[in-house]
């Protein structure tokens, strides 16, 4: 095939190919260097990679409806989630109690969206903590090294040793049961990944050579460090908080179901689970609702985490 | 090796008495009475025998000194300050053991079902089952294990009656909280082995097993297997220790007289002297797990044995 | 002539479906192996000359990339890309073995040196554990490991990288394969260690009397050991001769460039070094014309619109270049180019 073509490009050459084919002309007028396409920032790059994705996107729609749901449900609904009606105890769902109603007549509906609130309220409350420790204090850590690099990592690796289940039940068992109690135990244990995440980045950025030169000059690196350290961390942070929030909602829910947690009137999903799942076999639906909301908040976060850390990762750039 | 154990062992022995000692103090110095209810009714007389009786009357630093001597001495994890006459170690020694049957056997399912699956999805990568498999990670992954009980309570047990809905003694008791334990370490263990697996079927040595004229099954089972279990085992460690603390949740809501569930009933009873000797119990075995997982790494991954035991 | 040919690739055409389009790695490239001959593959990173080798190999990832329906492999008469993946399994390894660029991460890390290497022994060759033992055994007293014995029972994490890659290389030729191809076997070591180890492989190959297809970007290693070398630039090949021919008679200004960017003993420390300037084309929609010509001092019009046809320089020596055109213009060409050029070009 090849060869025919060459034969054929050769018949060509010695009638067709004109004398001014043949003058010199050098590289002019040619740019050998790679032509770059219309280049995208790395954000922009990653929020297209993002959209595509529609597992994430669909998360992020979820997301967005359960929380519209719990912020208007229940001016929609009409209802107060602590008021007590004992006509109406222990119904199915219908169309005046769109969720039914639990033992003592109150609308699940509202009690679900306002549950919901608390729920999302503490899971967005420890990564906050989580985030600010951690980050803190791996970027001390980081930049201070020596003694304080050391004796923040040993407190590092004590804590990631100690069972996090134990810690927050009996930090919950001393403190009582609130939010803040909830907050904080569950906070205390969590930042040690998030410091030792930054610190790497910053022991990374430090390792660059611009970062070299200048202290070889003389210079104080620190600030040039904090400058670049946000840009580069900014995506595993993104990452981890929405990875984050759905694992605190889960332990809220968690302690809340042993009695630990949420103390009344105030509710959440996790109280809301734990009472209705002592009524199970005649009422599943006092189960059910607060379940539904938990899992597909939880399956939102999921979605939208796994969809980032793909849109973010190198490797998977094209 | 031996001299990495005793080292590992050693690290192990300071954090058990940090967390034990922390635990002691956070809860005996806790604000509040842990026996005002208790005693309420008493004569004052009679409380001060009994906060004798318990200690309270001493300062919380002799108290730790002397809990401290009795466990180390005798292995005595205390007594419980609401029911009388029963210890802590009387509650190990009858509820571990059932904590631990359930344990045992949702573990190893988990295990092998979770790096099978794994493995057959990295596999078969992009293709109809991985997306399968992946589906129901994800939902497995959402669901609290208490949902999926008490969804296998109410269909399985109470709809189609099936299984019993709770209770302990038989083998058909098993069925429905060793399910419900499983499902979400199934679904982790997949996600784990999977992502560990596809890494490892990039690597260059899995071309080199290629060129060598190695034919897929035994590249899977001589180069990608053992590879990509080397991240699985650090997760299997703080599993084993929950074999014997048993699911705190899953156990009371079926019933089982283990370990997890008189964790809970202590809790809500603050029954301060038997949470601090069952929560030391679990630091023991979660230390303990800690080691046993370092040694297991050495034995999978050469790297880390050589290392560790040339340092 | 053709008898002699262990390999012989015809019209191998390489594509990768990617996010932004079909990428032509290999454009067409018609190239043969010698039986015990060593044959280097020369070009910028990207030419399409590990493409090529790891098509030989049928290595190469699927789906994504696509060898052209009327490409041929053929390896002792037989079409290798008409093998099945099984049948494939037997040639590899066995027939024909490879060595790839890094050897820190091309060893297994969980599995012992001395299994490694004994496992294309258990595979091809059907022996026992034992047997297969002690011929690793020999095999890394082969490629110079001292205290071989007790190295078989280590770990790669155990060896340094040249090491390694004596390694890799007692791996590759367990089984005395007809051919070897080496992927820039060299570049992820010391300079120190490259020498050792290139010269290793020209000794082993000596004892041994394979073919090599030896893949290197490095013009200094293939003067010492090619017996033929092939120049590749953005998946064509661009010039074909003896190492001497190339060496002292480049005719395709790629080559010369090439040639001219490697620093000489008696190059005056006032002199810069040369460097050629620009980079290749992109592979997505490559040039019409001759790939090189952006880069080229001495482009021409034509260059930009057609691709060159063949030159027989000699019998052994072919490039693709329209300077060899009796249109074109040659005032001011390096002499290496017009020496016995008037007699041979037309």
């Amino acid at each position: 095939m090849s060869n025919l073509k060459g034969k054929l490009e050769r018949l060509e050459n010695s009638e067709v190919l004109s004398d001014d084919l043949f003058t010199r002309v050098g590289t002019a007028g040619l740019s050998s260097e790679q032509k770059n396409q219309p280049s995208i920032t790395y954000w922009a790059d990653v929020w297209r990679r993002f959209r595509k994705n529609k597992m994430a996107l669909l998360g992020l729609i979820i997301l967005t409806l359960v929380v519209l749901t719990i912020i208007l449900g229940p001016i929609i609904s009409g209802k107060d989630y602590q008021y007590m009606d004992s006509s109406v105890k222990k119904l199915g769902p219908n169309s005046q109690y769109w969720f039914g109603t639990d033992d003592m007549g109150r609308d699940l509906f509202t009690r679900v969206c306002v549950g919901g609130r608390i729920s999302i309220l503490i899971g967005f409350c420890c990564t906050f903590v989580m985030f600010i420790i951690g980050s803190s204090l791996g970027t001390i850590a980081g930049l201070k090294g020596g003694w304080v690099d050391n004796l923040i990592m040993r407190v590092c690796e004590f804590i990631g040793n100690l069972p996090y289940l134990i810690i927050v039940v009996i930090l919950a068992v001393v403190m009582g049961r609130s939010v803040f109690s909830l907050v904080f135990a569950m906070s205390l244990t969590s930042w040690v990944g998030t410091t030792r995440m930054v610190r790497g980045q910053v022991l990374q950025i430090r390792q660059q050579d611009f970062i070299q030169a200048a202290t070889a000059l003389g210079a104080d690196p620190k600030r040039i460090i904090l400058r670049h350290l946000l840009p580069n961390t900014l995506g595993i942070i993104m990452v981890t908080i929405t990875m984050s929030v759905p694992g605190f909602i889960f332990g809220e829910a968690f302690l809340s179901y042993i009695g630990l947690g949420i103390r009344p009137p105030q509710t959440s999903w996790g109280a809301l689970a734990s009472a209705g799942q002592q009524r199970l076999m005649f009422y599943p639906h006092e189960l059910f609702f607060p379940c539904l909301m938990l899992v597909i908040t939880i399956l939102a976060f999921h979605l939208i985490g796994d969809g980032l850390s793909d849109a973010l990762d190198p490797k998977l750039r094209k | 090796m031996f001299k990495f154990i005793i080292r590992r062992t050693f690290y192990g022995l300071i954090t058990l008495f940090l967390i034990i000692t922390a635990t002691f103090f956070i809860i005996a110095g806790a604000p509040g009475d842990p026996i005002a209810a208790k005693v309420e009714q008493m004569p004052e007389k009679a409380q001060q025998v009994i906060r004798s009786k318990y200690g309270l009357d001493k300062p919380v630093v002799e108290r730790y000194l002397m809990y401290m001597k009795n466990l180390v001495t005798t292995g005595d994890f205390g007594e419980s300050i609401i029911y009388t006459g029963k210890s802590a170690n009387d509650v190990i020694r009858d509820n571990a053991l059932i904590s631990a049957k359930i344990g045992i056997i949702a573990l190893s399912l988990q295990i092998s079902i979770g790096i099978g699956l794994g493995l057959v999805s990295a596999l078969n990568r992009e293709k109809f089952g991985d997306h399968i498999i992946r589906v129901c990670v994800v939902l497995a992954i959402c669901v609290p294990s208490f949902v999926f009980a008490a969804l296998l309570q109410y269909f399985i047990a109470f709809r189609w009656r099936l299984a019993p809905v709770s209770g302990w003694g038989e083998l058909r008791h098993y069925i429905l909280p060793v399910a419900a334990y499983a499902i979400g370490g199934i679904a982790s263990y997949t996600k784990y082995m999977r992502s560990s697996t596809l890494s490892v079927i990039g690597e260059d040595f899995i071309l080199t097993a290629q060129a060598k004229g190695c034919k897929k099954r035994r590249i899977v089972r001589k180069h990608i297997l053992r590879n990509s279990m080397i991240p699985i085992v650090t997760m299997i460690g703080p599993a084993i220790a929950g074999i014997f603390a048993g699911s705190f949740i899953l156990e009371s809501m079926f019933s089982i007289p283990g370990l997890g569930a008189y964790y809970v009933k202590a809790v809500s009873d603050k029954d301060h002297t038997m949470i601090i000797g069952l929560t030391i119990f679990y630091a023991i075995l979660y230390v303990l797990s800690l080691i046993v997982v370092d040694i297991l790494y050495g034995i999978v991954d050469p790297r880390i044995r050589i290392a560790k035991s040339e340092q | 002539m053709s008898a002699q040919r262990i390999i012989d690739i015809k019209n191998l055409t390489v594509s990768f479906n990617t996010y932004t389009g079909t990428l032509q790695a290999v454009r067409g490239i018609d190239l043969h192996l010698k039986q015990g001959e060593v044959l280097a593959i020369v070009g910028e990173s990207g030419c399409g000359k590990t493409v090529t080798a790891k098509a030989v190999m049928r290595l190469l990832p699927t789906p994504q990339a696509v060898i052209g329906n009327d490409s041929e492999i053929t390896f002792a008469g037989k079409n290798l890309l008409s093998f099945t993946e099984s049948e494939m399994a037997k040639i590899r390894g066995k027939e024909i073995s490879m060595i790839f660029q890094d050897p820190m991460t091309s060893l297994n890390p969980t599995m012992k040196i001395g299994e490694q290497i004994a496992e294309s022994l258990i595979i091809h060759q059907n022996q026992s554990r034992q047997q297969a033992n002690s011929q690793a055994l020999a095999m890394l007293e082969l490629v110079k490991i001292p205290n071989a014995r007790r190295r078989l029972k280590q770990y790669p994490f155990e060896f340094s990288g040249g090491m390694r890659q004596r390694v890799m290389i007692a791996i590759a030729l367990a089984c005395n394969p007809k051919v070897l191809i080496a992927d820039e076997p060299t570049t992820a070591l010391d300079v120190t260690i490259q020498v050792q180890i290139m010269n290793l492989i020209k000794d082993l190959q000596q004892k041994l009397n394979q073919g090599i297809i030896l893949i290197t970007h490095d013009l200094g290693v293939v003067a010492s050991v090619a017996d033929r070398v092939v120049v590749m630039y953005a998946g064509k090949i661009v010039e074909e001769g003896t190492v001497d021919e190339i060496f002292y008679q480049p005719k395709h200004p790629y080559t010369f460039a090439l040639l001219k960017s490697i620093p000489k003993l008696n190059t005056n420390n006032q002199e810069k070094l040369y460097s050629l300037a620009g980079t290749p084309p992109e592979l997505i929609n490559p040039p019409l014309g001759c790939p090189f010509a952006a880069r080229c001092e001495f482009g021409m019009k034509v260059c930009r619109v057609k691709y060159p046809v063949i030159v027989n320089f000699t019998d052994s020596h072919q490039g693709y270049c329209w300077l060899y055109h009796e249109k074109a213009d040659r005032t001011g060409l390096p002499v290496q180019f017009l020496q016995g050029v008037e007699s041979s070009a037309q």
